[in-house]
């Protein structure tokens, strides 16, 4: 008797908790919960995210005649979209027209590291100042491409502003989680105001999702005391700039045995692809083929992942097993020649080097006699769809004012002067050319290594911002890491099964492109 | 027996010194890095791990202290860590002596199944928790995380509390009851001051999950006024595509001697968490 | 008081922490489970389909799963069973009662424990390097050819295993020496006059005793080592390939990486299922059971 009133007891017990919880839990949770039949949250936000999803198809047409729209109406700027950039630049209209002189209050994740965030501060402080209207509230140190935004965006709670790379909020874009901007800026003054590579990492189809603030890419640093334009014009007739990799491996020879020192640290063995990428492309292969399907599967792939494990392994031009880390300091304490980084490094090797920092492009492939392409990518600033976000139209306003601002010439001057980013302003990207050609920068040598960096520009590949870009690094690394790991599989091996992994997490994810 | 006596301590002492040495090492090596001028870590040669005077700076230790909001951090991190201590010693012991002393029907299927709850890998269920945070607007508060960090270390320190518990005699608070005071007033009055050393490890363990976490702390936590110490090393350390070694190892000095500090304090205790239980059990 | 009306209060004492885990893990397990069901992912965001058990027969007819499989087994017993070898010999000898300085010794034990776990995990790192690092230069001393840790598979789980024991061993150090100081004194002077031997006191005294602490601390050493990520995630990433990588990170990796969160999900949920249908076994076989609750 007593037993069984023990085990009631229990049931009972044990039943009642679980149903106060889920209970609470289901009332508590029943905005965003999954559950199909929530229609009444969708319907209310249809309007703009439907288009927004489906903008991969249908905006070229939208996107021709919005443009024509505002060629007409240059004199008295309209008040519903799409808006001039230049409009959207004048408080006097957002504030007074747009906004109808109503405060808006706007979200913004800034991602930008210490250097960044002063110049960033100093465009935020004009910022509030010229456009009272509007009232930011800024959260800082906000890694950039974080899953937090996608777990706020699930939530309805993401912030109405972001910075992010333009590949990943490509991913995000896609998913629709991001706004089409060019519905709301005329598509003709994104392209008049930007540099065109930076355009293009931030279009999806013809759709426009961010508004660029810098550019960035490897470049090839070198060692001055090791490598020089003296060296190779006495060696080849050409300079540090012209190489191939024939006369690299000629030099490597020179390097390696006459100062004891790595001619190169390149930590393949690590690689995620971003880098890598550059040499694939100058064996000649390409990452997607036109209708998006990956590419990798080829003799361009198997030749440039040889070039690599021979570099390392067969002629030890390479060294082993190094970290990104490792690398700087290898750099840095003049024990190699070359390494491949970025300008946001520029800083590091400054200090440590000096006069002997170079900066040249990569090398031309001599078996194809193509450069070696590094991905050209930029960051910008995106604005979270509404169904993400949960904003108003006129947050919507306010934040497309608030990222042409952050995006003009003034604030991409700021973070060109405080962190030395490469501008994508058109306006901004001039002024630092017209300053690098007079030579303007202090110190002198600074000119030559900027000069170097811009060289490489000419040479970079798009960065592919297509949603399925993203199986690519992680699909890379597993193969080409068990290929370098003494050759586990075969570069043929690697190759194949890199491309097959693409495919099989496209088809996962439900990303095939409809052939 | 003296000859192996002599044998028997020396090799203790090889082994304890070795150990030692091996432990504290990476600590070093720490140390040297926060004090680098270059920004890397890794040594190239045995000669590297001796600082040379020549490369020898603070900067990293000024930048943090005097360029950036640390005491905020630190008092936010403390804050966190010092109520997961507390919400976890007080559950760990309600429930630890519920567990041992009280009759409670069933409490064996409900917290074995409360237990294995915990096993769900927290790394990918972080999203509906997120989802779920948001609703209850639990996104940038203290509480939140609180609750998150308390939760594992309380069911797990239920089991210790109760472990030890077992192994003191019932009579002492039957005796105290006799003398008046209630079954909580007992459990309070004289169990609580004998369960001191597994409190103190419970307590040691909660302030550790909680102050070095950064993973719930990156989700949960956006607004820069409530930043905790990882957040902001974080901040200062990797930016953009580089790591700033020298800062992180700054960082992470700076953030280590409130542990130590702690770790110090309550080592007397780690040895006597068992002074009492373990043999019967 | 009532028998009854006594039982409901005693559930008081433990209904706040059952409150809490429930509160913490029910609605984000269900929801784990549901999504292991949809095709929820980036792609698929605000709205998304039920797939019925498509993705558990993707995953387990795949060949990835089964090998990540295996490599969590080979991580969490190959680190669990050094960790707690080593655990109880330093605790053996700290428990010496004429070893001198034995609080010094122990606090520097303790050293690995005290210092968060991920900044460790980074300059350990550093110190693996193949030509740089640190331990193959304290290698090269006894004349060791250098090692290449990261990229041989098994010195890359040689590496990890060590790294991680590195981390853990204070935690089993500090618990065997405290459950060792709890074992009566007089029971080893007994055995001393009755004549038993060191080993013999060790066999017939030590271990017995010592029994269900080290099944209580290697079960709960167990479960935290299988869902450890940390180690793995910054030492190697699970590479080189999948070679190292375990579940836990293999599903963060599907979420995070791939933003495949339908995937990840399943990989947790199986994750978790093989887990807690081990760790209820071996607490019955154990007896451990019995012990704690």
């Amino acid at each position: 008797m007593k037993g069984l009133g023990r085990t009631a007891s229990i049931a009972i017990v044990v039943v009642v908790v679980i149903i106060i919880v889920a209970a609470a839990l289901y009332y508590a949770t029943m905005k965003p919960s999954p559950p199909p039949s929530t229609s009444t949250v969708v319907s209310t936000t249809t309007s703009l995210v439907t288009t927004t999803a489906t903008s991969l198809v249908t905006t070229t047409s939208t996107a021709t005649t919005t443009s024509v729209v505002t060629v007409t109406t240059t004199s008295t700027p309209p008040t519903t979209p799409p808006f001039s950039l230049s409009s959207l630049l004048d408080p006097n209209f957002v504030c007074n027209q747009l906004l109808g002189g109503k405060t808006v209050t706007i979200t913004v994740w800034d991602t930008y590291g210490p250097p960044e965030d002063q110049a960033f501060n100093v465009t935020l402080a004009s910022f509030t100042q010229v456009y009272p209207c509007i009232k930011v509230q800024v959260t800082r140190g906000v890694g950039i491409a974080t899953a937090n935004f996608v777990s706020a965006a699930k939530a309805g709670q993401a912030p109405n502003v972001y910075r992010d790379t333009s590949d990943d909020a490509g991913k995000l874009f896609a998913g629709g989680l991001l706004l089409n901007i060019s519905k709301y800026i005329n598509p003709a003054d994104i392209n008049a105001a930007y540099i065109p590579v930076a355009v293009k990492n931030f279009m999806l189809g013809s759709s426009i999702y961010g508004l660029p603030d810098n550019v960035n890419y490897i470049v090839m640093y070198y060692n001055k005391k090791f490598l020089n334009d003296t060296l190779t014009q006495k060696m080849f007739g050409v300079g540090v700039d012209q190489l191939n990799t024939n006369q690299l491996l000629q030099l490597c020879q020179y390097i390696n045995s006459t100062y004891k020192v790595w001619c190169v640290a390149y930590g393949a063995g690590q690689e995620w692809g971003y880098r890598f990428a550059a040499w694939f492309t100058g064996f000649g292969g390409r990452i997607f083929d036109e209708r998006g399907m990956p590419q990798l599967n080829s003799s361009a792939m198997v030749k440039a992942m040889e070039f690599w494990y021979n570099m390392t392994y067969v002629w030890n031009y390479n060294a082993p097993g190094v970290t990104p880390s490792l690398e700087q300091q290898l750099f840095t304490q003049n024990m190699t020649a070359i390494i491949f980084d970025g300008p946001w490094d520029l800083k590091i090797y400054q200090k440590a080097l000096g006069p002997n920092l170079g900066a040249a492009p990569l090398p031309t492939i001599s078996m194809t006699g193509m450069r070696a392409a590094p991905l050209i990518g930029s960051t910008g600033w995106v604005i979270a769809s509404p169904q993400a976000s949960g904003a108003s139209q006129q947050q919507i306003y306010a934040s497309l004012a608030f990222i042409a601002y952050v995006t003009s010439k003034d604030a991409e001057m700021n973070l060109w002067n405080f962190a030395g980013d490469l501008p994508a302003q058109k306006q901004a990207y001039d002024t630092v050319m017209t300053l690098l050609s007079s030579g303007g920068l202090q110190p002198a040598y600074m000119n030559d290594v900027y000069k170097g960096i811009l060289e490489q520009a000419q040479y970079g590949q798009k960065f592919p911002n297509v949603p399925q870009m993203g199986f690519y690094w992680p699909c890379f690394h597993q193969y080409f890491t068990l290929y370098f790991a003494n050759r586990t599989i075969s570069a043929a091996q690697a190759a194949q099964e890199m491309e097959s992994c693409m495919i099989s997490n496209m088809q996962q994810a439900g990303l095939m492109p409809s052939s | 027996m003296k000859a192996w006596d002599v044998l028997r301590l020396g090799i203790s002492y090889v082994i304890l010194a070795v150990a030692a040495a091996i432990a504290v090492f990476p600590i070093y090596y720490i140390v040297i890095t926060s004090l680098s001028d270059i920004p890397t870590i890794a040594s190239i040669s045995i000669g590297s791990l001796i600082p040379q005077p020549r490369g020898l700076t603070l900067d990293a230790y000024k930048g943090i202290l005097f360029g950036n909001p640390f005491l905020l951090w630190l008092r936010n991190s403390l804050i966190l860590a010092g109520a997961t201590v507390a919400i976890t010693i007080l559950l760990a012991f309600l429930s630890g002596v519920a567990l041992s002393r009280l009759n409670v029907p069933g409490k064996r299927a409900l917290m074995i199944t409360v237990y294995v709850l915990t096993f769900f890998p927290m790394t990918v269920t972080v999203l509906p928790l997120y989802l779920m945070f948001a609703t209850l607007h639990l996104i940038n508060t203290y509480y939140g995380l609180i609750l998150a960090y308390s939760s594992g270390t309380s069911i797990y320190g239920a089991y210790l509390v109760k472990l030890f518990v077992d192994s003191i005699p019932k009579e002492y608070e039957e005796a105290a009851m006799i003398d008046g005071l209630s079954r909580l007033g007992a459990f309070v009055r004289i169990l609580l001051p004998l369960s001191k050393p597994v409190l103190a490890f419970l307590g040691l363990i909660a302030f550790m999950g909680a102050y070095t976490d950064y993973a719930m702390a990156n989700v949960f936590i956006t607004s820069s006024d409530l930043w905790t110490l990882t957040l902001g090393m974080w901040y200062l350390s990797f930016v953009n595509r580089s790591t700033l070694y020298n800062v992180f190892a700054a960082f992470a000095v700076l953030m280590g001697i409130p542990i130590m500090a702690v770790f110090l304090a309550f080592q007397r205790y780690l040895t006597r968490m068992y002074t009492m239980s373990g043999v019967k059990g | 008081m009532s028998y009854k009306r006594n039982i409901f209060f005693n559930y008081l004492y433990i209904l706040p922490v059952v409150i809490l885990v429930a509160f913490l893990y029910l609605y984000p397990i269900l929801y784990t489970i549901y999504i292991s069901f949809t095709n929820f992912n980036l792609y698929h965001f605000f709205e998304y389909q039920w797939v019925g058990l498509a993705n558990y027969i993707t995953v387990l007819t795949g060949g990835t799963f089964w090998q990540v499989l295996v490599n969590t087994a080979i991580w969490t017993v190959g680190s669990l069973a050094p960790m707690i070898a080593v655990g109880f010999l330093l605790a053996l000898i700290l428990n010496q009662k004429d070893l001198r300085g034995r609080s010094a010794f122990f606090t520097l034990l303790l050293v690995p424990w005290a210092f968060p776990a991920f900044i460790s995990l980074i300059v350990w790192q550093g110190m693996w390097n193949w030509k740089y690092g640190i331990v193959n230069k304290a290698l090269a001393i006894f004349g060791i050819k250098p090692v290449d840790w990261f990229d041989v598979v098994p010195m890359a789980w040689t590496m990890l295993i060590l790294t991680n024991l590195w981390l853990s061993f204070p935690y089993y150090t500090s618990v065997f020496l405290s459950a060792l100081q709890s074992i009566p004194e007089e029971l080893y002077s007994i055995a001393e006059i009755d004549g038993a031997s060191r080993l013999a006191r060790f066999r017939y005294i030590t271990l017995p005793l010592m029994r269900k602490t080290i099944a209580f601390v290697a079960i709960g050493g167990f479960t935290f080592t299988w869902n450890n990520f940390y180690p793995i995630y910054i030492l190697t990433g699970g590479g080189p390939g999948n070679a190292t990588n375990i579940l836990v990170v293999y599903a963060y990796q599907a979420a995070f990486n791939n933003s495949l969160y339908n995937f990840a999900a399943v990989y947790s949920v199986i994750d978790a299922a093989i887990l807690i249908a081990m760790a209820i076994i071996m607490l019955k076989y154990s007896g451990v059971l019995e012990a704690i609750t």
